[in-house]
């Protein structure tokens, strides 16, 4: 329980910072430009019209459904899913690289506590910090999406499209935590988890501009389409259950990784 | 009396390089142990696996009669640890550090991490970062009494400390051995040992060479002498007894090494017209290079 207690008070600072990023982000694009958007209809079609269709299709621009709240909500979302995906990697990264870096491993290690309580306390702590952010960031949507932008959408749509970026940063928390216990030194927190997002961003793009469904088996921010959610009501099971695999197997060996190697000799 | 640590065959590889082989240790409830041989000869690797800090690849290694991997956290409820160099989280002060050190231990260790940093003389709102190696290094030893183990384990603990603290921290750990608490201190510095321990152990090359009481080190080992022949005495050859090695001649001074017969030495010396004649103990130092002369 202290390990816990203690990484979350060395994360609150953090944690603050990025959940009122993201809600700002949302707050931003959902109740002030989406308004913009549709009252500028016109001249936002005839713009993106003239953009290379690589740069559009890059950039999750789809002008068929950009114009209705679902539509809107996934282009939006795709940002959103990137500063989540690096808030993340960040919290994971700080919480399980945290003796690494300070070179105090065997302070911890050397403490009455056996290594998988160690890491059990750690995973809670990351986890009880995105569920946090998540609460806040779902309550945020509901609230703001009662207004005249998301007239005629289902409460519970928004509420599971929301979701999603909580199942995003599972799996991020996932990579972060591989990264974090597999890497043998880890210098800056904040590079790690952009390098992580932006790679992540990337293959979105990729898969975007192959428009081969394959790829998106390898794009973790388009694990949980929010467009999907508010066409069908629901994620799309192979994609979910590849997300839980990939976070399983990261938890999974990076678990085995940190209770049972040598601890570095400084 | 008890064995608190007791090691059989322990051994560790890395890979393929050599850490330990087959050390066998075993000290006793209530001692002050030393344990020396320069560096890389196997001390931390040692003292690693005994904390479960790494995973020996074979034997036995016990603490407290219980198994160092399996009961690791029963053990380490009754361990104090101190490493040679001392690292902490960034951006705490040092009492933050000591309260979350503290909250592993089912005791209340306030009066404790006080009482130490009174006769340690440190600041503890001080941030960790900011402070000294020496001071750093107090903060280490306070984690590390704080919750009075049964135990104690001193990786190389001097050093950053200048000598009137190390003069403290040893009157320190003489005041928790007689509290009670076993010690097993490494060090490459022999005088240290030789100063606070009862028993050593040698290692050398992942082995142990030897382990045995500081005052029977000393007695089995050789004895330096050197004595100098008065001007009118005539130039000595050198000098013929039983157990006398490298003897060398300077002018009208003899030196040399001997192990055997004192009463055969001091008839061979009377033979001589002595102005002056040293006769000293070794050195823990010549000792330990006895050890370890090919």
């Amino acid at each position: 329980m202290n390990i816990y207690l203690f990484e979350l008070k060395s994360q609150l600072k953090s944690f603050l910072i990025w959940t009122a990023s993201l809600i700002a982000v949302y707050l931003v694009f959902m109740t002030g430009m989406f308004d913009v958007l549709m009252e500028s209809k016109d001249a936002f079609e005839k713009a993106v019209a003239g953009f290379p269709p690589a740069f559009s299709a890059a950039f999750g621009l789809h002008l068929d459904k950009l114009f209705t709240f679902g539509g809107f909500y996934a282009f939006v979302f795709t940002y959103i899913a990137l500063v989540g995906a690096i808030m993340a990697v960040s919290l994971s990264v700080a919480v399980f690289s945290r003796e690494k870096r300070s070179k105090c491993g065997d302070f911890l290690l050397t403490k009455p506590v056996g290594r998988g309580t160690v890491y059990l306390s750690k995973l809670l702590a990351v986890l009880t910090l995105l569920a946090a952010a998540n609460v806040l960031f779902i309550l945020v949507s509901a609230i703001s999406c009662s207004g005249s932008a998301a007239a005629g959408t289902e409460l519970g749509r928004v509420v599971w499209a929301a979701a999603a970026l909580f199942f995003t940063q599972l799996v991020f928390m996932g990579v972060g935590i591989a990264y974090a216990v597999f890497a043998g030194k880890v210098r800056a927190v904040s590079g790690v988890a952009t390098a992580f997002g932006f790679g992540g961003f990337i293959l979105s793009a990729l898969r975007r501009l192959l428009e081969k469904e394959a790829v998106r088996f390898i794009a973790p921010l388009d694990y949980f389409s929010t467009a999907a959610v508010f066409e069908t009501g629901g994620y799309e099971a192979k994609y979910a259950v590849t997300a839980a695999a990939v976070t399983v197997i990261c938890l999974m060996l990076s678990y085995i990784r940190f209770t049972g190697s040598d601890a570095p000799a400084l | 009396m008890s064995a608190v640590i007791e090691t059989k065959k322990l051994t560790k590889y890395y890979g393929k390089a050599r850490g330990i082989i087959d050390v066998d240790l075993t000290v006793n409830e209530g001692e002050i142990f030393g344990f020396i041989g320069p560096n890389g000869a196997g001390k931390s690797t040692t003292i690693r696996a005994l904390l479960n800090l790494i995973y020996k690849t074979s034997g036995e290694a016990r603490i407290f009669g219980l198994d160092c991997e399996k009961d690791k956290v029963k053990i380490l409820e009754d361990v104090g640890y101190l490493p040679g160099e001392v690292f902490y989280y960034d951006n705490m002060r040092a009492i933050d550090l000591l309260r979350y050190s503290a909250s592993f231990y089912k005791k209340d260790c306030t009066r404790k991490i006080e009482e130490l940093a009174d006769i340690l003389q440190l600041d503890l709102n001080k941030k960790i970062e900011d402070m000294s190696l020496g001071n750093k290094k107090k903060v280490g030893i306070i984690q590390g009494l704080l919750h009075s183990p049964r135990l104690i384990i001193l990786d190389e603990p001097t050093s950053g400390l200048d000598p009137l603290m190390q003069k403290t921290f040893f009157d320190l750990i003489r005041r928790e051995n007689a509290r009670g608490a076993t010690v097993l201190f490494s060090s490459h510095i022999l005088s240290e040992v030789q100063r606070i321990c009862d028993r050593v152990a040698i290692i050398r090359d992942g082995r142990i060479v030897k382990t045995q009481k500081i005052s029977e080190l000393k007695q089995d080992a050789y004895k330096r002498v050197s004595f100098t022949v008065k001007p009118d005495g005539g130039k000595p050859a050198g000098i013929s007894v039983e157990g006398a090695q490298n003897v060398e001649v300077q002018g009208d001074t003899v030196s040399f090494i001997f192990k055997g017969d004192v009463n055969a030495l001091l008839r061979a010396l009377c033979g001589y017209p002595l102005a002056n004649i040293d006769i000293a103990e070794p050195a823990l130092e010549e000792i330990f290079m006895h050890y370890y002369a090919n």
